[in-house]
């Protein structure tokens, strides 16, 4: 079992602790209660996975190979599969490719041939005991059990449905059997993807991988919470639920939408229709790139066109920049029009909440280098803390809001996924606008106080060096401090009522 | 590399020694390449490829028997699961569902009997595919047929 996370890092727990400094008010902290998850590694996992394993081998008289495919069957819920054994044992082992019932001697995971035999696959003969089988009539020489094996193993996670090379044969290939007759390596990859199923395809919803590059951790939570949003050790931020990077206050339905949306190439189309209009003889898409309204359509057309009023240039002799057929003409391409404008608004739209999408996720980017900058090893909280003339350890409060930066801008570029998907027939969006400049206006302050003004701070303390005046520069710094503790606080209380606000679909403040 | 030359040579010796057990397939080994086979298939009888003698190239991966040998026909064939102009051949065990014990014998069996059982829906010829899934039997065997005698059958005079 791994640590509690409040124990360990800093980034996991810098937004709870020491609020009441600051004349903190605020009882029901939602972050707080969500922090009911722990970190467990590929080992905790595992043991887990054997615990279950044995007891379903134990209780259904079954060695543990087979115990762990009718699990794996059952998506590891250990209660299904008793069930269904139960109700249908015949249903149950014939979906891992068993016989209705075990042999003689009950279910056997690997056997040894008795009689000399040819293996099926290199046409040797071998005594007995050189070969083995699956538990069923199909024997082959340890060399080929060793190279079908390594042959599955490379292909991936598929290795753990493995059935005997026999011709027809559905006799399941189990642990036991791998354990016996692979390559150490092959081994190891294939205990690795039995782990990694027990996660990936458990139907638990409460173990998952952290996705985050390179981290082998799985974050487990406790049965039964609403959790969401979890900082992994490795300080990747996601959503538990959906495995996306952290969105909050975005429902995972609206990131999904959202994410595709910002894929999809069919905003490419939406700009050809936004950007084009169709040559009103072939209908060919055209974008016009030069200045004069006196069009002629590419080979093999050559139709040539007004670019205002899409009227044949015939008809406009002489009266060149003077388009008096717009009024005649609008009837003829309304429809034509009409998806014209709607598809540069909604392409328009797109882009507003696009934007401003990017801008707080490269902010957010920015503070994080900047937060991890502080942080380093004589990085700039020492500098800052030798100018002012305080212990680093003081400055904590800086690391503070530098960490409430990040999360504020995540939240805030994630109200802009969200406040793109409302209806606006059915939802308040003036309502969500307005909450979410709040949360945003007040963010920017914070943001240009622990940016803007303590480089200032810096700046007017260096000025005066050495021949600083008597208390002038914990005053200063006091001021410095009282100022960001207090934005802080407000940004919290700002974007706890923009999160809660916009996940409960705003009942609770409009009430 | 040594255990897939092992194990044809092992298959040479084998059709050597039943040359006569299976009269509808002729499996010939490449003078100097054990890695290269061709067969000689006669077409299933009671299908549209019946009298006809269908050639198929056999290309060996070094991996052998636990890759599946590439298999194509060599023969123009009208075929909802051979491909028209290539000759390549949809079939489960030559792709996901080969096992080792399969021989190079044992996979012109079977696809002697993907010629008389074709599988319409996964079609690698969509003409023929189509023929059959639209119920146009008649359509399919002709087209079948035509193709069997201009292509899989001794020119007569």
């Amino acid at each position: 079992m791994a640590r509690k996370s409040k124990e360990d890092d800093y980034c996991c727990d810098a937004d709870d602790d020491d609020y009441e400094d600051y004349n903190s008010t605020d009882e029901d902290n939602p972050e707080e209660c969500e922090k009911d998850y722990d970190f467990v590694t590929e080992d905790d996992v595992r043991r887990c996975q054997d615990e279950v394993t044995a007891e379903i081998s134990d209780r259904l008289s079954v060695p543990r190979g087979f115990a762990a495919a009718f699990l794996r069957h059952c998506r590891w819920d250990a209660e299904r599969l008793e069930n269904e054994w139960f109700a249908d044992e015949r249903r149950v082992r014939g979906a891992v490719g068993l016989a209705a019932a075990g042999g003689l001697d009950g279910d056997v995971p690997t056997a040894l041939n008795s009689l000399p035999l040819t293996c099926a696959i290199c046409f040797d003969i071998y005594a007995p005991g050189e070969m083995r089988s699956a538990g069923c009539s199909h024997y082959y020489c340890h060399e080929c059990w060793r190279g079908y094996i390594r042959a599955a193993v490379g292909n991936g996670a598929r290795c753990l449905l493995l059935r005997c090379p026999g011709p027809g044969c559905t006799v399941p290939v189990v642990r036991e059997l791998v354990d016996a007759a692979a390559a150490g390596e092959d081994r190891a990859r294939y205990a690795m993807f039995v782990v990694r199923s027990f996660v990936e395809e458990g139907t638990s919803k409460y173990v998952r991988w952290c996705p985050g590059p390179g981290c082998t951790l799985a974050v487990r939570s406790e049965s039964g919470s609403r959790l969401y949003e979890v900082t992994c050790k490795c300080k990747h931020v996601f959503c538990f639920r959906c495995g996306e990077d952290a969105h909050r206050p975005a429902s995972c339905e609206t990131t999904r939408a959202w994410v595709d949306k910002c894929r999809s190439d069919g905003e490419t189309s939406s700009w050809v229709l936004a950007n084009t209009k169709h040559c009103p003889e072939c209908r060919r898409a055209i974008e016009k790139n030069q200045g004069c309204n006196h069009m002629t359509c590419g080979a093999p057309c050559y139709h040539q066109f007004c670019w205002l009023c899409l009227g044949s240039w015939a008809d406009h002799s002489g009266n060149f920049f003077h388009c008096n057929r717009y009024a005649a003409a609008k009837s003829e391409f309304t429809e034509e029009k009409t998806r014209e404008r709607q598809a540069r608004a909604s392409l328009e739209r797109f882009l507003h909440y696009y934007e401003r999408f990017t801008a707080h996720g490269a902010s957010m980017k920015k503070a994080q280098e900047d937060l991890d900058n502080l942080r380093a090893d004589g990085g700039g909280l020492y500098q800052l803390g030798d100018a002012i003339g305080v212990p680093p350890t003081e400055l904590d409060f800086l690391l503070e809001a530098y960490a409430r930066i990040v999360e504020a801008r995540r939240v805030l570029r994630w109200t802009y996924a969200h406040v793109y998907h409302l209806d606006p027939a059915r939802d308040n969006v003036e309502f969500y606008e307005y909450l979410q400049g709040e949360a945003e206006k007040s963010l920017e302050r914070l943001h240009h106080c622990a940016e803007e003004e303590r480089d200032l701070l810096k700046k007017d303390l260096y000025y005066y060096g050495a021949a600083i005046p008597a208390g002038y520069a914990a005053g200063k710094y006091m001021e410095f401090r009282e100022k960001l503790c207090h934005l802080n606080l407000v940004t919290r209380n700002h974007f706890s009522t923009l999160v809660e606000g916009f996940e409960s679909g705003m009942a609770e403040v409009v009430s | 590399m040594q255990a897939s030359r092992a194990r044809l040579f092992k298959e040479y010796k084998e059709v050597q020694r039943e040359k006569s057990a299976d009269p509808d397939i002729q499996l010939i080994c490449d003078d100097s390449n054990i890695f290269k086979w061709t067969a000689l298939i006669k077409g299933p009888s009671e299908t549209p490829f019946e009298g006809g003698v269908f050639q198929l190239a056999f290309s060996i991966p070094e991996q052998y028997p636990l890759l599946p040998p590439q298999v194509r026909f060599l023969t123009k064939i009208f075929h909802p699961n051979v491909h028209f102009k290539t000759g390549e051949i949809c079939l489960d065990i030559l792709k996901n569902a080969w096992s080792p014990a399969w021989t190079l014998q044992s996979v012109c069996r079977a696809i002697i009997a993907l010629m008389a059982h074709p599988e319409p829906d996964s079609p690698l010829n969509c003409d023929s595919g189509n023929l059959l899934r639209s119920g146009d039997i008649r359509g399919y065997q002709s087209m079948a047929r035509m193709y069997t005698r201009l292509a899989a059958m001794p020119k007569k005079g």
